[in-house]
């Protein structure tokens, strides 16, 4: 639709400049208005709800702020999370996302509209994406022109890459960074543009906000550097890439150590050496450059190479001290994994085990693309035709992006930008040479004449001078190309509606199935289980889980936990996977000591949830036996053969392990003997089902997909558990008296005390 | 509303035996006894009952009896008579026993002094649950050494001193007049586990052992001795973590009315009817009995504003005070911990950070009377966290003390830390900026104020 709006618009002779910015206003508000509808799916299917895992701290956060106040916020000390190590929560997220709702909800409330932080949280996503679009016009105008601008907003605001972290509920940092990220980016290119000092200042401003928003800030610290760095090789360095470089990092870079998360990392890590380098560099070009006009050419170039010898030595050879003294930190593990996929999977678990860290498969790229993925190309092609500075941006950005988006699935999201300005940029060049006429019936010599008048005018184009105008002379190859374009547009609407409203818009902690009579059945076993817990157990109860579902205990059921999504210790989270694959003694200690009362596991072999923590449980066992080697060993839950089996062949050290345990107890019950059907993994269970010492069952779900057990406390009586299980079910431990009477040697040994 | 109006009669009575000083747990007593037996522990229950305590009687078959109805304890106290059964009626199982105790009550256990007589099935059930083990019907204590009664063929009845324990315990087991008494005992004994939760109250003389006395053996050894020496006890009780008690005396006797007479050997009073008084009162939570009558905790630099507070900050100074009383018969009295004793504090997360002593001090915030408040000061250890106060105060025969107080130790906030002024290795730093700052500002004046002597100089600048 905005396509043929902005095609005619060009052509019509009468429409003046002031018709034009309205009906781009107008486009752009319909874009925007189009970006949050379909991005509702989630709310009109659920229910204004916040989604999945990470959201649920957002959100949690976010009321904090509101409640408490900025600086209570800023200090914010959580002791309900990471028992009974707390953490400094304050100091340890990134604010940007819950101080913009706050900032939202206080506005909204000064002009009176009590809008409750729940609904804010919820649609800040689809809000900040028309933004985001916005920001992709801006962008993509500053590349060609506002034509190019206006379909890549439309992209931008549909396309699946970024919709996935953008649906209402979806209540997390990506959020409002997409939007951060382009106009940051849009405000570079305009500061490199211009050369301007203020340009440079408003883009240290937007770095800062996305800095304080989100960690994938470190794409545009080194993004940037790299563009300068590939300008200055490239011989292009100019007064202007000087202004607007050293004003971007000398402001960034200050503010966005403000971020206590931050802190001081920008002078301290690997990551963001690129940027200082890169700073010291331009500053060194420029001394250059003013040597180059004071100092005659012969000695410049003895000069020239001497200094540059020299700096580079000394530079290398700081570098290198200071990484080994440890005061520069070395590259992080996350890091390293960006470069190898099997680094963290052999070294840091813990990251492997995310899912969105997984390296791509190749079918999501159309998925989250379609079309605008094989635009992508032509787009990067185009630029290079041109290679204006900011043309360099984008093959800079193409490059990196394509190969971060191929190593780990969330990257996507970083990539889908930079798509869409590219195919945006290859659409609009087609349609500006094939839709050159007003209409069809036009003869062909007034298209070529018009064409060759408009080729002249605009020889500053997308198309270079040198590359001359050939015009399109057949309508029906107009007609074709036009048509099939257009068909595409639409095709590619359709195929992001189908893929946002099937794909992405479930909130995942309320499950959707489908009846046999086609009708929708939820699963709300997830919210059962949390307000289960909210309602029955003390206020102070801690409850233990695998670390996926910490945020949500605590965002819905405002209990303690003990690890969370919030992974920042490896050792407690360890110590949760070794609970869960120990012996029930080994496990019980474990339990007491950390004072948990409920231990909260998924299980899905009842309804076929394939995402349960016994499929999780391998996941548990590495990184237990990351930290205890001796105790937890990954080989013991395999079979001789190496399987990975819950039936009857599972080993005796799966059988045993407490999340076995908790995973089938009383579980064979629900079917006729020795029936005992594991959806999951297929599998039938032994009819004898495990039993548990240490724990009572509290709660199971509806579907039995949360179940949530009790910590028996100490025996009255000092016994152990399984002394009380025996003697409760009437195995009394043999008479005493007469072992006594007949041992008395053993009896007397046993019985000293001191 | 029956039930409910039946807790608040509960409540009442209990308030109102409170009033006359008796037993903590409260003073509706269950006799398991026959009535011939009965007969010979006249003066024992006739103590008790002066001491307040309600009785009632039932045979050991009785089928009316319960000790539980509508989930609630019928009795406070239960004493099972010897009753020469081989099993106690449907009602006293080992599980009924350790039901009751759960619920909180107390039991008081005589075993027969006879040899000849059964032990029943759900008494020796019950010990061996707590960790304590009887001989098998047969045995009996001997001392060759030391013997009661020289003509006495068996020498089966002891002489044994009254308790005493290290300097660190309380004795409340010889609280008699004459500390120097005998106690005239007959009986099997007993062996106790290492289960912290039971103790020795009265320990067989060092020559004394128990033997079977079936076996016509001539020399005791291995085969046939079930414990000797200061192993075997006579006495041993049992507190449960919810500070039920459950008492065992290995021979009866040591409580008849039998025993209560001049020891013909020294030619004094026997000790037993003292130590019964001391084993029932300890058994029904008449003595021994602390109770934390307040935990008053408070950071230092907040002043003593912000008392009990939830959140505390590293390295601050905190004090930490318990008040501890102590219940004696009819009354609460400061607790005074036993000279080589200390009541501890812990400031744990996960593992104690400190574990320091807490001595005995002035009255904190509020005064508590008749109790002794224990307090002390200290710092907040440099970590963060969500730490816990714990007094972890068990010791044999007293009743457990484990308080804990959870608070969250949070970080310096943003406004707390020293002001960059206020550290003098930051001075130079600050000198520096300011000098930048200024020198930058005199420059610019400088630029602006000077006048440019060449107007090409000013046209390449544009360039």
């Amino acid at each position: 639709m905005s396509t043929t709006a902005k095609s005619t618009l060009f052509r019509d002779p009468a429409s003046t400049e002031s018709v034009r910015s309205i009906l781009k206003v107008v486009i752009l508000l319909t874009i925007a208005a189009a970006a949050v509808a379909s991005r509702l799916f989630s709310v009109i299917r659920f229910e204004s709800i916040i989604h999945e895992f990470d959201p649920w701290f957002n959100f949690r956060a976010s009321k904090y702020l509101v409640k408490h106040g900025f600086f209570d916020f800023w200090n914010w000390f959580d002791d309900r999370t990471w028992y009974p190590l707390g953490r400094v929560t304050g100091g340890t997220l990134y604010p940007g996302l819950m101080v913009t709702s706050g900032a939202i909800w206080h506005a909204l409330r000064m002009i009176s509209l009590p809008v409750d932080i729940r609904n804010i949280c919820v649609l800040l996503a689809p809000g900040f994406s028309g933004l985001t679009a916005f920001a992709t016009y801006l962008f993509t105008k500053e590349m060609k022109d506002s034509g190019a601008g206006l379909l890549a907003a439309a992209f931008m605001g549909i396309a699946p890459g970024y919709i996935s972290r953008s649906v209402a509920g979806s209540y997390d940092n990506e959020a409002i960074a997409i939007f951060l990220l382009m106009f940051t980016f849009y405000l570079w290119i305009k500061a490199a543009k211009l050369g301007s000092a203020m340009w440079g200042g408003l883009c240290a401003l937007f770095y800062f906000y996305m800095v304080s928003a989100w960690g994938g800030y470190v794409f545009i610290t080194n993004l940037i550097p790299l563009h300068v760095f590939v300008l200055i090789l490239m011989g292009r360095y100019s007064g202007r890439i000087y202004v607007a470089y050293s004003s971007w990092y000398a402001l960034g870079t200050l503010a966005s150590m403000q971020v206590p998360f931050v802190g001081f990392l920008p002078v301290k890590t690997s990551e963001h050496m690129a940027a200082l380098g890169i700073f010291g560099l331009i500053q060194l070009v420029a001394f250059v450059d003013y040597l180059r006009g004071q100092v005659p050419s012969k000695q410049f170039n003895t000069l020239l190479r001497a200094l540059v010898i020299l700096i580079t030595v000394i530079s290398f050879t700081g570098l290198v001290t200071l990484t080994v003294t440890g005061v520069i930190a070395p590259w992080s593990g996350r890091f390293y994994s960006l470069w190898d996929t099997g680094y963290a999977k052999i070294h840091i678990p813990i990251i492997a085990s995310v899912s969105e860290h997984q390296p791509t498969a190749w079918p999501s790229f159309f998925f989250d693309l379609n079309m605008l993925i094989w635009l992508f190309p032509a787009g990067v092609y185009l630029s290079f035709r041109q290679l204006r500075d900011e043309h360099v941006f984008i093959i800079v950005y193409s490059v990196m992006a394509s190969y971060f988006a191929g190593v780990m699935v969330r990257l996507m999201l970083t990539l889908t930008p930079i798509v869409c300005v590219a195919a945006a940029i290859t659409v609009s060049s087609i349609f500006d040479t094939y839709l050159e006429i007003d209409s069809p019936e036009e003869p062909e010599e007034d298209s070529e004449s018009k064409k060759a008048k408009k080729d002249k005018k605009e020889t500053g184009g997308f198309l270079s001078s040198k590359a001359p105008f050939i015009g399109i002379y057949s309508i029906t190859s107009k007609v074709g190309v036009v048509g099939a374009f257009s068909v595409y547009l639409v095709l590619f609407v359709f195929h992001c509606t189908w893929v946002t409203s099937n794909a992405y818009s479930s909130p995942s902690v309320v499950l959707a199935s489908r009846m046999p009579d086609g009708s929708q059945h939820i699963i709300d076993d997830f919210r059962e289980a949390y307000y289960w817990l909210r309602k029955n157990t003390a206020e102070d109860a801690k409850i233990m889980s695998w670390w996926d579902y910490g945020y949500q205990i605590g965002g819905m059921a405002d209990r303690t936990t003990l690890v969370d999504n919030n992974t920042w210790n490896n050792t407690h989270i360890a110590t949760v996977g070794k609970a869960m694959a120990s012996r029930e003694e080994v496990s019980y200690d474990i339990l007491r000591k950390h004072e948990v009362d409920y231990v909260l596991i998924i299980f899905g072999g009842l309804l076929g949830y394939s995402g349960d923590d016994i499929n999780k449980f391998l996941w548990m066992v590495r990184i237990a036996e990351g930290v205890w080697p001796a105790e937890v060993q990954e080989r013991k839950f395999f079979t001789p053969r190496g399987e990975y089996k819950v039936d009857h062949e599972a080993t005796d050290t799966m059988k045993n392990s407490l999340m076995y345990k908790m995973s089938y107890y009383k579980f064979p019950s629900l079917f006729p003997p020795g029936q005992a059907q594991d959806r999951v993994r297929g599998a039938r269970l032994p009819a004898e089902g495990p039993v548990l010492h240490t724990l009572d069952e509290a709660f199971t779900s509806e579907n039995w997909i949360v179940r949530i057990y009790k910590v028996k406390d100490l025996d009255q009586f000092g016994r152990d558990h399984f002394a009380v299980s025996a003697f409760e079910s009437g195995k009394k431990k043999g008479k005493k008296g007469g072992m006594a009477g007949r041992a008395p040697g053993k009896r007397g040994r046993r019985v000293v005390r001191a | 509303m029956g039930f409910t109006l039946r807790s608040v009669l509960t409540a009442l009575v209990s308030l109102v035996s409170l009033s006359q000083g008796i037993s903590l747990t409260g003073p509706r007593t269950l006799l398991v006894v026959e009535e011939d037996v009965k007969a010979q522990f006249q003066t024992l229950i006739s103590d008790l009952e002066a001491r307040g305590f309600t009785t009632t009687t039932h045979k050991a078959k009785s089928t009316t009896l319960t000790l539980f109805k509508h989930e609630e304890r019928v009795y406070d106290n239960i004493i099972i008579f010897p009753t020469g059964l081989k099993g106690l009626g449907p009602n006293l199982a080992s599980s009924s026993f350790l039901k009751h105790a759960t619920a909180g009550g107390n039991i008081l256990i005589l075993l027969p002094s006879s040899s000849d007589d059964n032990i029943p099935t759900s008494i020796s059930e019950l010990a061996s649950q707590v960790d304590v083990f009887l001989p098998p019907k047969g045995f009996s204590v001997v001392n060759h050494f030391e013997p009661a009664d020289a003509t006495e063929r068996e020498h089966n009845t002891l002489l044994v001193d009254l308790p005493s324990f290290p300097s660190d315990t309380k004795n409340y087991f010889n609280t008699g007049e004459d500390k120097a008494a005998k106690l005239l005992y007959r009986g099997a004994g007993l062996a106790i586990g290492s289960s912290p939760l039971v103790q020795p109250i009265l320990k067989a003389p060092r020559f004394a052992y128990s033997y079977d006395t079936k076996e016509a053996s001539s020399f005791a050894d291995d085969e046939n001795v079930f414990s000797a020496g200061k192993q075997l006890a006579l006495v041993a009780g049992v507190q449960t973590r919810n500070n039920a008690r459950i008492t065992f005396v290995a021979g009866s006797d040591l409580l008849a009315d039998k025993s209560f007479t001049k020891v013909a050997k020294t030619d004094k009073m026997s000790g037993n009817r003292a130590f019964a008084k001391d084993v029932t009162a300890w058994t029904f939570k008449e003595t021994a009995v602390l109770k934390v009558d307040g935990i008053e905790h408070w950071g230092e630099e907040f002043g003593k504003e912000v008392v009990n507070g939830d959140v505390y900050r590293i390295k601050h100074d905190v004090t930490f005070s318990i008040a501890l009383s102590e219940y004696s018969y009819d009354h609460f009295e400061p607790f005074v911990a036993p000279v080589d004793d200390a009541v501890q504090l812990e400031f744990t997360m996960l593992d104690p950070y400190y574990r320091i002593p807490l001595p005995a001090s002035s009255p904190g915030l509020t005064h508590h009377k008749n109790s002794t408040t224990y307090s002390t000061t200290f710092k907040t250890p440099d970590q963060h966290g969500v730490f816990t106060f714990a007094v972890n105060y068990k010791r044999p025969f007293l009743s457990n003390v484990h308080e804990k107080r959870a608070v969250t130790v949070r970080h310096f906030a943003h406004n707390e830390w020293t002001r960059s002024w206020g550290i003098s290795g930051s001075w130079p730093w600050i000198a520096g900026i300011w000098v930048v700052v200024v020198g930058w500002i005199g420059f610019v004046g400088l630029w602006l104020w000077s006048k440019p002597v060449v107007a090409q100089g000013k046209g390449k600048k544009k360039q």
